[in-house]
């Protein structure tokens, strides 16, 4: 079997503030194959955006990558000095930020931001990097004459195209898009989805999708990894994690979702997603799972391989078929 | 369940923005420029129901909300309360209703002061409108909402400050303020939208359930169609200031009539991926309500459209029992189908 396109184990990502260590990554462990889609879901807080952060080696202050390894096609990022790493981020690997909306420079023309991210990373001239950057517009759907407008006279899903644009042009391997389209309208989020789809296809691209919105995930991946309180609790793909799912968190979180196709009764999931410095003893999701006993406070489930390929950290999983645990 | 009985009306609501221009282009043409928020719309609430307003982003759904409690004054338009026009009280007059007609807001962190304890939120409008005669009849008040949304025990909460709650409880506290002075509708604008999904549940389930033991009425404005449906008895559907089709929750989404409808419904992904459904995306991005297309404002987008669309404006009209549209060429029984 060919390697994988990108491995990550053990990953951990701390922030180190005043009341002590925000233990946003603690110990996360997933492979993404080549031309996979994988989504990254979870409720706000869980360290979705940090992972991405710590797999790119851009931890903001005060956070630090404080374990683990980043295999990207078979080089450990980790180790790599931030001279190193700056060749290989955009080149190999690229991030759509989340907030697309903010994270364009307002007071610079998108064609110039993009033009900007050509010549930083490769050596061409600026004519070549401003054909470049205008045949990547037209790949994702903008308009190349809106080259020389500002983000402020760009919608939300063309801010968002530029974005993807910006993340693409020096054509990486792998790509996360954080949140890509939380804060767009479901017709605008039908529009960007598809277009991240058709890349994908056009650049056999591997790419993370960051989301706390399951239908998106439903719609888009291959594999789902699900986050709780900076741990992945279950990773599986996507059929499995939508029909067969074994963890009470990721059965709750599902299930917690109306769905437009009507829904009776909706599982709430007591309490709310535990604080970072201190988080739970044992496994982090015992406060509010309605099967948790002793053990499950006393210890930390081991993320295991339950079935082929699908990853779970429960004490109970091997009790989790066909039960009803939230009614 | 409902008796049909309407509790608010709102007949020909209209509200205009005046757009503010750079002091040239203000030089050059003296005619003010609108941003037409709200452009004419007609509906009822009736008692012990969820009207749900549904829309995208901008077209223009907080403004009616606002304009139903005539936080917004309306431009044109009326609003009948129990016989009174309410486009036509004063500020203070209109306070003087505010036990009877509440409003929850979006965001909980946004609309809950930081400065003032739970207690102190919640007890906030019985105090300014005298509905209670003692401290202890306070307390009691209090208590008793914040069971109804439980809050429990109520002692455990009562001086917290927001930053010691989590955004559902914030929004719990959120939903007892609104519900302190009893009031008999409550506009909810995107009560869940700013809410984690394993907490949005249980504040759902919550307004729901408080209809039937208060006697209550909401207008529900929500971009989220699926949980339109579950909150939902009747729904609008609005497009740039306009309401394009309304009717019963589960008939509009199962059988929409309007082009605008089901694309939008179908634009909702579904959170299974064994369903070969196709997202469709209607072409292109929603115009500028500043200058709205003639006709019918969708017909710039719209796959049915003819020349007639483009100069007329369809009337909304009845299509089945309860369900209303606004469009020349909508669909008939046979034809929605994937
Ligand atoms: N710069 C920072 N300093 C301290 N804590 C942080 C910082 N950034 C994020 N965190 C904390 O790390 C955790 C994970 O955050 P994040 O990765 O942004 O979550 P998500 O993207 O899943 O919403 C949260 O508890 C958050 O408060
Ligand atoms: N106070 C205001 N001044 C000017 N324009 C406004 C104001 N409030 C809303 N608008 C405009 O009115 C339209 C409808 O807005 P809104 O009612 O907030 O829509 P929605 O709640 O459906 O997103 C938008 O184009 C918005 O920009
Ligand atoms: S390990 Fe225990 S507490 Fe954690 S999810 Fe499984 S059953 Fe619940
Ligand atoms: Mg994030
Ligand atoms: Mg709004």
């Amino acid at each position: 079997m060919a390697k994988p396109m990108l491995e990550v184990k053990d990953l951990k990502a701390h922030f180190f503030i005043e009341a002590g260590s925000v233990k946003a990554v603690d110990g996360i462990s997933f492979t993404l194959e080549r031309g996979e889609t994988m989504g990254l879901a979870g409720e706000s807080g869980c360290g979705k955006s940090t992972t991405a952060f710590a797999i790119l080696q851009l931890m903001p202050y005060p956070g630090k990558v404080v374990g683990g390894q980043v295999v990207l096609d078979g080089i450990d990022l980790v180790q790599r000095s931030p001279e190193e790493m700056r060749k290989i981020r955009w080149k190999e690997i690229s991030i759509c930020f989340q907030g697309a909306m903010n994270a364009l420079n307002p007071v610079l023309r998108i064609g110039d931001q993009i033009v900007e991210a050509i010549m930083l990373h490769e050596d061409i001239s600026q004519d070549e990097a401003q054909r470049k950057m205008e045949d990547m517009l037209e790949t994702v759907g903008v308009d190349p004459t809106r080259a020389d407008n500002y983000p402020h006279e760009f919608s939300g899903g063309m801010k968002q195209r530029a974005m993807i644009a910006m993340a693409l042009v020096t054509e990486p391997k792998v790509i996360i898009a954080d949140e890509p389209t939380t804060a767009l309208d479901v017709t605008v989020e039908a529009q960007v989805l598809k277009l991240i789809k058709s890349l994908q296809k056009k650049y056999n691209l591997s790419v993370i999708i960051i989301t706390h919105d399951l239908a998106t995930i439903a719609e888009a991946c291959d594999r789902v990894a699900i986050m709780y309180a900076g741990k992945i609790i279950e990773y599986a793909d996507v059929v499995t994690i939508f029909k067969e799912r074994l963890h009470p968190y990721t059965e709750g979180l599902i299930r917690s979702v109306p769905s437009l196709l009507g829904s009776d009764h909706l599982v709430s999931v007591p309490g709310s997603p535990p604080g970072l410095v201190f988080p739970p003893e044992g496994c982090r999701f015992h406060p509010r799972c309605p099967i948790a006993n002793e053990l499950c406070a006393a210890k930390e489930p081991v993320f295991r391989e339950i079935r082929k390929k699908h990853f779970i950290a429960c004490h109970h999983a091997d009790q989790m078929w066909g039960k009803d645990v939230w009614k | 369940m409902t008796t049909g009985e309407p509790i608010i009306e709102v007949r020909g609501l209209k509200k205009y923005f005046p757009v503010r221009r750079g002091l040239i282009a203000g030089m050059l043409s003296r005619e003010q420029i609108w941003v037409k928020a709200v452009d004419g719309i007609d509906f009822e609430i009736r008692k012990n129901e969820v009207f749900v307003i549904a829309g995208e982003s901008g077209c223009g759904k907080t403004t009616t909300g606002r304009c139903v409690l005539n936080l917004t004054a309306p431009t044109e338009g009326s609003i009948i309360y129990e016989g009174v026009d309410l486009a036509t009280l004063s500020k203070r007059e209109m306070k003087a209703l505010r036990p009877k007609l509440q409003i929850i807001f979006q965001d909980p962190y946004e609309s809950l002061n930081p400065r003032l304890s739970v207690f102190q939120s919640i007890a906030e409008c019985l105090q300014v409108n005298n509905l209670v005669s003692t401290q202890e009849e306070l307390l009691e008040r209090v208590k008793m909402a914040m069971e109804d949304v439980r809050l429990i025990p109520p002692e455990d909460f009562l001086y917290r400050y927001p930053h010691m709650l989590s955004g559902g409880q914030r929004q719990r506290v959120v939903v007892a303020r609104a519900l302190v002075s009893q009031p008999e509708f409550i506009v909810a604008d995107e009560p869940v939208s700013m809410l984690d999904a394993s907490i949005r549940a249980e504040v759902l389930q919550l307004l729901k359930e408080l209809i039937k033991k208060y006697d209550l009425s909401y207008l529900y404005i929500t971009h989220d169609l699926a949980s339109a449906r579950f909150v939902g008895d009747r729904i609008a559907i609005m497009y740039l200031g306009k309401i394009v089709e309304f009717g019963p929750v589960g008939r509009v989404i199962d059988n929409p009539k309007h082009q605008y409808t089901a694309i939008l419904i179908s634009a909702v992904p579904i959170p299974d991926p064994t369903l070969t459904h196709t997202r469709r995306a209607p072409v292109g991005e929603v115009p500028s309500p500043i200058n709205p297309p003639p006709g019918c404002r969708f017909h710039t987008r719209c796959e049915r459209a003819t020349e007639k669309c483009s100069r007329e404006e369809p009337p909304m009209k009845l299509v089945e029992k309860d369900h209303f549209v606004a469009c020349w060429h909508h669909f008939k029984p046979s034809q929605w189908r994937d």
